[in-house]
């Protein structure tokens, strides 16, 4: 288990998202697709990072503010683990954070088209109608 | 927690009429990584020397591990691996000569870790030094630099003349060695992607200055580029706080700020009619920004 995560963590340096935030979302993702489980055993800072060969602070940040959000939970002896106590509001506001990168699209289309926001909001609240139907 | 390894306090060096460091204050604590990034001609080697006690400062204080640069004692000097950007070496001398006669100049010298590291590199011991590549005698540079096992690496440009296979091996080695033995490394560079995984900080050599040091996610957390379309004709000097540069263009405009808040940019949306979308950016484009 711990190798697959291993092999499914990629990050890109390069990119304007710092790499602590990058793995912070992969793990994420991993949790609500169910990849992860509640109690799942993630792998330890050092082997993320020995893997990534990126600095282990690096890592170490993205677990605890995982820790910190309620995402990880710190077992004595195992490391790291996905928390078992996830209150369904936590779930809502991960849900809505996946639908963040597809909105930013949008957003990004609306301001090079030069759309009136009222415009485009009637737009999406009619999609959202529709779809419910 | 961390005490402090390398240190410089108002640091002034001139070559003539030429002052390169005016008044450079830095610290590394032990056991971090931290990049040392500036153009070309900004001064990273002349900072690295001055604090090894290589150069002298005109005026300031350099200590390593609590002890003065130029007045470095022996047993001090060991625990400094340093790898100079300029090689020099025997040209007539095999690669294992040359190990061998670094490695006696210490008395602890890890001849099995040295050998790992050839093999690894694929270094052949046998080599003349006069056949081998850029690439090879900076990888030879690094193992002389690592056989006593030091406790502090200063690297002066350690990785652009490698390939990028080597230069992933390298950066694999620093942060093992970071992870299992808490070694602190100063690295300083121009290559910015390798930087981007290994140092957790940095610090930018500018006019003589260090004008920024800190953690290397919160730079790119704070450094934003801003595509702004107003309906107004845009003043000449926007309002923001923290401008590094800006391109004005009647209503429209491309600003990088050094950190912006919510505030300023609702402020900034009402009063201009403005569409702004915000563009992240990588250490590349941040330095860019911040050279121009």
């Amino acid at each position: 288990m711990n190798q697959e995560i291993l092999l499914l963590l990629q990050i890109s340096p390069s990119s304007g998202e710092p790499i602590y935030r990058q793995v912070m979302e992969q793990i994420r993702r991993l949790i609500i697709s169910g990849y992860l489980q509640a109690g799942d055993e993630l792998p330890s800072v050092r082997q993320v990072a020995g893997n990534l060969a990126v600095n282990p602070m690096t890592i170490s940040k993205a677990y605890s503010i995982l820790e910190a959000t309620g995402v990880l939970e710190r077992r004595r002896g195992k490391g790291m683990i996905v928390a078992r106590n996830d209150q369904s509001s936590m779930k809502l506001a991960q849900r809505l954070e996946m639908l963040r990168p597809i909105l930013r699209e949008a957003a990004a289309q609306v301001y090079q088209l030069a759309l009136p926001h009222d415009r485009v909001l009637k737009m999406f609240a009619k999609l959202l109608e529709e779809s419910h139907e | 927690m961390s005490e402090i390894t390398l240190s410089l306090t108002g640091i002034c060096k001139s070559f003539g009429e030429k002052k390169v460091l005016k008044s450079v204050d830095f610290t590394v604590p032990e056991g971090t990584i931290i990049g040392l990034m500036g153009k070309n001609g900004a001064g990273k080697s002349t900072l690295i020397k001055c604090l090894l006690g290589l150069l002298k400062p005109d005026e300031g204080n350099a200590e390593v591990l609590g002890e003065a640069s130029w007045n470095m004692s022996v047993a001090t000097k060991h625990r400094i691996g340093y790898v100079p950007q300029i090689l020099t070496g025997f040209r007539w001398m095999r690669v294992e000569t040359m190990l061998d006669y670094t490695g006696s100049f210490y008395k602890y010298w890890n001849n099995s870790k040295v050998i790992s590291l050839l093999k690894k590199w694929d270094l052949d011991p046998w080599s003349k030094i006069s056949s081998l590549s850029v690439g090879e005698r900076q990888k030879l540079a690094i193992i002389q630099a690592m056989g006593h096992e030091p406790d502090v690496y200063v690297f002066d440009e350690p990785v652009a003349s490698l390939d990028p296979v080597a230069r992933r091996e390298f950066i694999k080695q620093l942060i093992e060695l970071n992870m299992n033995e808490n070694k602190t490394m100063l690295f300083s560079t121009h290559i910015s992607s390798d930087l981007e995984r290994v140092a957790a900080d940095i610090a930018l050599l500018k006019d003589g200055i260090i004008s920024f040091k800190g953690d290397l996610s919160e730079l790119k957390e704070r450094v934003k580029r801003l595509h702004i379309r107003a309906s107004k004709e845009l003043p000449q000097s926007l309002p923001f706080h923290r401008i590094i540069n800006s391109q004005i263009n009647h209503k429209s405009a491309v600003v990088t700020v050094d950190g912006i808040t919510e505030e300023e940019l609702i402020a900034f949306k009402s009063s201009y009619q403005a569409i702004i979308t915000i563009e992240t950016l990588n250490l590349e484009d941040i330095f860019l920004e911040l050279n121009q």
